[in-house]
């Protein structure tokens, strides 16, 4: 603990003894930020956000509260995910300086910080005494997702991971119960945990109902998918790469099972299901058309008819399934802790300072409790604190439950990989489950892509991405322990 | 205009080199800015080509042909050429001939044409990426009208898998890309066709000529020097598809059907491998230049 | 050769009925010219002749053959285009041979006829050009070879001369007439033109408004109108229309104009004219049926003197055209070249009385024509 840190430390135990509020401290970094941005009251600084639902956030709740309080204007710059890599850092070549703040998706930012895109953050922290805080974030996201070779460069601001849904009505179905142990000679697991077990299930129910409802369903449209080959490639033992000689291993048996077992599924998964995305499977699961399937936190929110009310999730089907959703680890136990995103500055914004202060402030404890209680934003808990909000514990009956599995994830996550240029890996294991839909031969398909992975690893150069592999594959939530 | 010598002559020599000079002075910015705009990128590519910039390095030293080396063993670039050439192969005859078919139909006085013509005309209008998310869903195995229609022909439901089946991933990018550029043709050849003398053909119709006749010796010469632009322009347009093989499968399945532009697009702008992809751009623009000028230099010939 | 015979034939262009309702015969070799004025019909009713355009009632008959639904190209006809519609692409020798060529003559037959057809036109020199390089007379020369070439049954012009400058046109109107004379063919020919009209047909077919007004030789035509539009479009000028009345004067039958003055018939017409007397009609003089009164000279039979105030004065050179008016018609009158008079003169005019025609204002019908011939 540094001076200032202790100072600040000291005087905010001072404030919170005299309020006899413990919490109060940490309560500070919101209001500290406040304060500090008063004097650029009248500017405007610009965050890059992800298109759609997202920029609800600063759009509607965030950005016109933090105007209110600090008179600086928020210009929210919605981009779509898929380009939100391409434009920062397009911009930052460009030196524009038109974004300050920055949503990062956490496996992005070791590039981000090697091109030079990213501002470290751990001066401004200090200074505004925002430690503490961050020492409240859930620790597979603090530990993972927020600095980069032992800086500060984002603040982890969304608690993404692959829970799994059930119907519990269905899979408790005494005549459902009954068939399936007459047939597979075990009591029906509910919910499943192991692939096997799962693949039993799902196809039993599809089975049995004739298809009403499906025993489960999935994104499989390669972009979503490739988060799921990451979580149950590893829950199967899988290794991405040989940690001595830096080869792919993606080809393994671990692998060749994981892409065998989907086109088994894909039989008795709606015709189609190779093409569906987060919306499509939504659709079906809010219908009640789909007995389990596995997806990020708001499935279970909307599930539960929480928040579609509102006018921005009129396009969400209204749930048939509240009070019918069981939350649960993934088969395997260990849940893929897809995506999440980060806040961050642009290293060539021209008002680091002020938008510094707003995504501490965004990503404080008081305002980011709010915000992931927004209905519509996709923001999900990711602070110790969300999990065990009483207020959000009562938003519906579940969701003590909810927040449970959320928090459980937390846990037992696994993290995105994340190597030098990323994306060139992804990118080649999005084609191959593309090519996998389209027929072609599954160990045909990984020996090529681990072959594409190879000649990109020789490119970048192998002793520097090995490097960059230990250290990623060293975090405890790399592969499943 | 030759006087026999004199003065005035004389005088007049200088003036009227002055005056044949002067129009070149005239156009010589017009020129040089078009030069610019045209040849700095070109140059500037050629330049980053030789360097090695990626998403990490901005390394500018000379690396002479390494790039070029390393795209000619680029199984995924030759690839994405042979899949752009299939593109082009089978769009541009089909537009074309199809526009043509719909340009004669149209030659015809025909009840509420202007509307039919306003109506065909859309697709051209309509930004390709949004012409292509539509054809997205009107492709969608679940909720899709052509699948239900073709169910309805078949009399059992369709399962077509349009974006994901390597069966269909063609024809339905075709169908698409088709749609959308046919009435681009077939509004340049209605205009060429409008001004074909109708009276040609009937004299011809008189000679007794067949269809195939008339339209060899009258019409397609008549037409030819818009036709040839338009399919010039079409072929380029082809050449570069990007938009409608984006929204319908980006490239996949695998990369299958990923056309130069995509792969261009996806090497410099999301792997950020700058100067591979300047020299990706570099070949593509040789390509391009040679076949355009060849293509050029057959129409002025047949002019 | 052939003969054609039409039956009841309409055409309508949405609502617009263009032919309403055309009987007509051409005798085989007949020269026969439509005419009338722009949007009588008579290009529609060749284009539907040679199949170019779809009839909507009646028959169209070549040689005993009703040819509606026969395609242009299977009705062995050949037309001349107003625009000659040579093929631009083609040199003069292929656009002669083109028709041949497009029915599979031997190439030996085709250099045969197309040089024989050349020769025929004096273009023999021009075969190897291309349209773009000929004059508009020359065009025309290659339009009517591509049409003689070819062994059809029926000739079509369509206002053939009318792109050409008058001298042209005055030497080509003699080469198509020879044409005829020389191959003898049934010939339809289109013009709005009533000298090209009068000079080169057997038989005018005189149209107006999608019907036929009249037919018949020229002369008969243009001696016997039938009605006030075809005496007025046939001769140049036009012939005079004065409204007036027929009374009886002096036992003679007499028309009597608003201003009071008077012209008297002879005794001849006058008995002819009496179921008319006491009516308000029209009266038609041509400006060549009226001459100057000589002093020295009584006038002829069936001749009335007028005297009238000239207020304009047109010498052509052959001729000279005088005009003044009676009330508030404008007369012109045909008179020798050198008898000119400044404005403002009176003179005295004898007006033929056996030519002039009257009719009747209500219908335009002509009741009475001139008994007298052209001469």
């Amino acid at each position: 603990m540094d001076r200032r840190k202790f100072l600040v430390s000291a005087s905010a135990l001072a404030g919170a003894s005299a309020f006899g509020l413990p919490r109060m401290a940490r309560a500070d970094a919101a209001k500290t930020a406040v304060e500090a941005a008063k004097q650029y009251s009248g500017t405007e600084i610009s965050i890059v956000w992800e298109a759609g639902l997202q920029s609800l956030d600063p759009l509607n709740f965030s950005g016109p509260m933090w105007e209110e309080q600090t008179g600086i204007k928020v210009k929210v710059i919605e981009v779509p995910t898929a380009e939100m890599f391409t434009k920062i850092l397009q911009e930052h070549r460009a030196g524009t300086g038109a974004y300050d703040a920055l949503n990062v998706i956490p496996a992005w930012m070791p590039d981000l910080v090697r091109a030079g895109a990213l501002e470290p953050l751990d001066a401004m922290v200090d200074k505004y005494g925002y430690r503490d805080q961050l020492q409240t974030i859930a620790p597979v996201y603090r530990d993972n997702q927020m600095t980069v070779d032992g800086k500060i460069y984002g603040f982890p601001d969304d608690g993404d991971v692959f829970i799994m849904y059930y119907r519990k009505d269905v899979l408790s179905d005494p005549k459902i119960q009954a068939a399936f142990k007459e047939k597979h000679g075990y009591d029906l697991p509910v919910p499943p945990a192991t692939w096997k077990e799962f693949d039993d299930v799902g196809s039993f129910i599809s089975d049995f109902t004739d298809n009403k409802p499906y025993g489960a369903t999935f994104f499989r449209d390669a972009p979503y998918a490739q988060f799921m080959f990451q979580e149950r490639f590893r829950n199967e033992g899988g290794r991405f790469f040989d940690a001595d000689t830096m080869k792919a291993t993606i080809n393994s048996d671990a692998g060749l099972k994981v892409f065998n077992d989907w086109l088994a599924e894909n039989e008795w998964m709606p015709a189609g299901v190779q093409t569906w995305g987060f919306v499509e499977n939504l659709a079906a699961f809010l219908k009640g058309d789909s007995a389990m399937t596995i997806s990020w936190p708001p499935y279970g929110r909307w599930g539960a008819g929480y928040g579609t009310d509102e006018e921005a999730l009129s396009w969400v089907p209204k749930s048939q399934i509240a009070g019918k959703v069981g939350y649960s680890m993934p088969p395997g136990g260990h849940p893929q802790l897809a995506a999440g995103f980060a806040l961050s500055i642009s290293a060539s914004s021209k008002q680091k300072e002020a938008a510094y202060l707003f995504i501490q402030w965004l990503n404080s404890e008081e305002t980011s409790l709010q915000r992931v209680q927004l209905p519509y934003a996709l923001r999900d808990p990711f602070r110790d604190g969300h999990f065990e909000s009483p207020e959000y514990k009562a938003k519906w009956p579940e969701a003590p439950e909810y927040l449970a599995a959320l928090k459980a994830g937390a846990i037992n996550g696994l993290l995105d990989l994340s190597l030098i240029q990323t994306d060139r890996y992804e990118e080649a294991l999005r084609q191959g489950i593309s090519r996998l839909w389209g027929g072609d031969d599954p160990q045909a398909i990984l020996n090529d892509t681990a072959a594409t992975w190879d000649g990109i690893t020789d490119k970048i150069g192998v002793d520097k991405q090995k490097a960059a592999y230990t250290a990623w594959a060293s975090k405890p939530n790399a592969y499943p322990s | 205009m030759v006087s026999g010598g004199g003065g005035s002559a004389v005088a007049l020599a200088p003036g009227r080199l002055a005056d044949r000079n002067f129009k070149y002075y005239m156009i010589f910015p017009a020129v040089l800015v078009i030069l610019l705009i045209g040849l700095f990128p070109v140059i500037y590519t050629l330049i980053i080509s030789f360097q090695n910039l990626t998403m990490m390095d901005e390394d500018t030293s000379f690396h002479g042909l390494m790039h070029y080396r390393a795209l000619f063993e680029d199984a995924r670039f030759w690839e994405s050429l042979l899949h752009t050439f299939i593109f082009v192969a089978v769009a541009l005859p089909a537009e074309l001939l199809l526009g043509l078919a719909m340009a004669y139909l149209f030659l015809e006085r025909l009840p509420g044409r202007q509307i039919f013509v306003a109506l065909l005309v859309l697709p051209v209008v309509t930004s390709p990426i949004i012409a292509g998310a539509t054809w997205r869903l009107l492709f969608d195995n679940q909720f899709g009208p052509i699948n239900q229609i073709l169910g309805w022909f078949a009399g059992e439901p369709v399962p077509i898998i349009w974006l994901v089946d390597p069966n269909f991933v063609y024809p339905a990018i075709l169908i698409a890309e088709i749609w959308q550029w046919t009435p681009f043709m077939f509004l340049l050849l209605l205009a060429a066709l409008s001004n074909v003398d109708k009276s040609q053909t009937e004299a011809a119709e008189l000679d007794g000529a067949s269809f195939l006749r008339t339209f060899r010796l009258i019409v397609l010469p008549a037409i030819w020097p818009v036709m040839a632009i338009a399919v010039l322009i079409r072929a380029l347009d082809l050449f570069r598809l990007f938009d409608v093989v984006w929204a319908l499968t980006r490239g996949g399945p695998g990369t299958s059907t990923e056309t130069i532009s995509i792969y261009a697009y996806v090497a410099g702008f999301q792997q950020f491998e700058t100067s591979y992809t300047a020299a990706m751009a570099f070949v593509v623009i040789v390509i391009l230049a040679v076949s355009i000028t060849l293509v050029l230099r057959r129409l002025e010939i047949d002019r | 050769m052939a003969r054609l015979s039409i039956r009841g034939l309409h055409k309508f262009y949405g609502k617009f009925e263009a032919l309403k309702g055309i009987d007509l015969d051409i005798a085989e070799g007949e020269f026969c010219v439509f005419v009338g004025p722009s949007g009588c019909g008579k290009s529609t009713l060749l284009r539907t002749i040679a199949g170019l355009e779809d009839v909507d009632d009646g028959a169209i008959d070549i040689d005993g053959e009703v040819v509606n639904t026969l395609r242009p190209r299977d009705r062995n006809i050949a037309m001349v285009f107003q625009n000659y519609a040579l093929y631009p692409y083609l040199t003069v020798f292929e656009n002669i041979a083109f028709g041949l060529r497009a029915r599979k003559t031997p190439d030996t037959q085709v250099r045969e006829r197309v040089g024989r057809a050349a020769e025929m036109l004096g273009i023999t020199a021009l075969l190897d050009r291309t349209p773009r390089q000929l004059s508009g007379g020359q065009r025309q020369r290659v339009a009517i070879g591509r049409a003689v070439v070819r062994d059809a049954r029926l000739f079509l012009f369509d206002e053939p001369l009318s792109n050409l400058d008058a001298q042209l046109r005055d030497g080509m109107r003699a080469e198509i007439k020879r044409l005829h004379q020389e191959i003898g063919k049934t010939t339809i020919y289109v013009t709005h033109d009533q000298i090209e009209a009068m000079t080169l047909a057997d038989r005018i077919v005189l149209m107006r408004d999608g019907l036929i007004e009249q037919q018949g030789a020229p002369l008969d035509l243009f001696e016997r109108p039938a009605t006030r539009f075809v005496a007025s479009f046939l001769g140049s000028p036009q012939m005079n229309f004065m409204p007036c009345r027929l009374e009886r004067r002096d036992g003679a039958a007499t028309i009597v104009f608003a201003d009071g003055r008077t012209l008297a018939f002879g005794a001849e017409r006058s008995a002819d004219l009496s179921a008319h007397e006491g009516r308000d009609l029209v009266i038609g003089i041509r400006p060549e049926h009226m001459s100057r009164a000589l002093p020295d000279r009584p006038p002829a039979a069936g001749a009335a003197p007028i005297s009238v105030l000239v207020d304009l004065v047109q010498p052509t050179g052959t001729r000279t055209y005088a005009q003044f008016r009676i009330g508030e018609v404008e007369v012109t009158v045909e008179l020798p070249a050198h008898i000119v008079e400044h404005p403002g003169t009176t003179i005295d005019l004898l007006v033929d009385m056996t030519r002039v025609v009257l009719i009747d204002p209500k219908t335009d019908k002509v009741l009475s024509n001139g008994t007298g011939e052209t001469g």
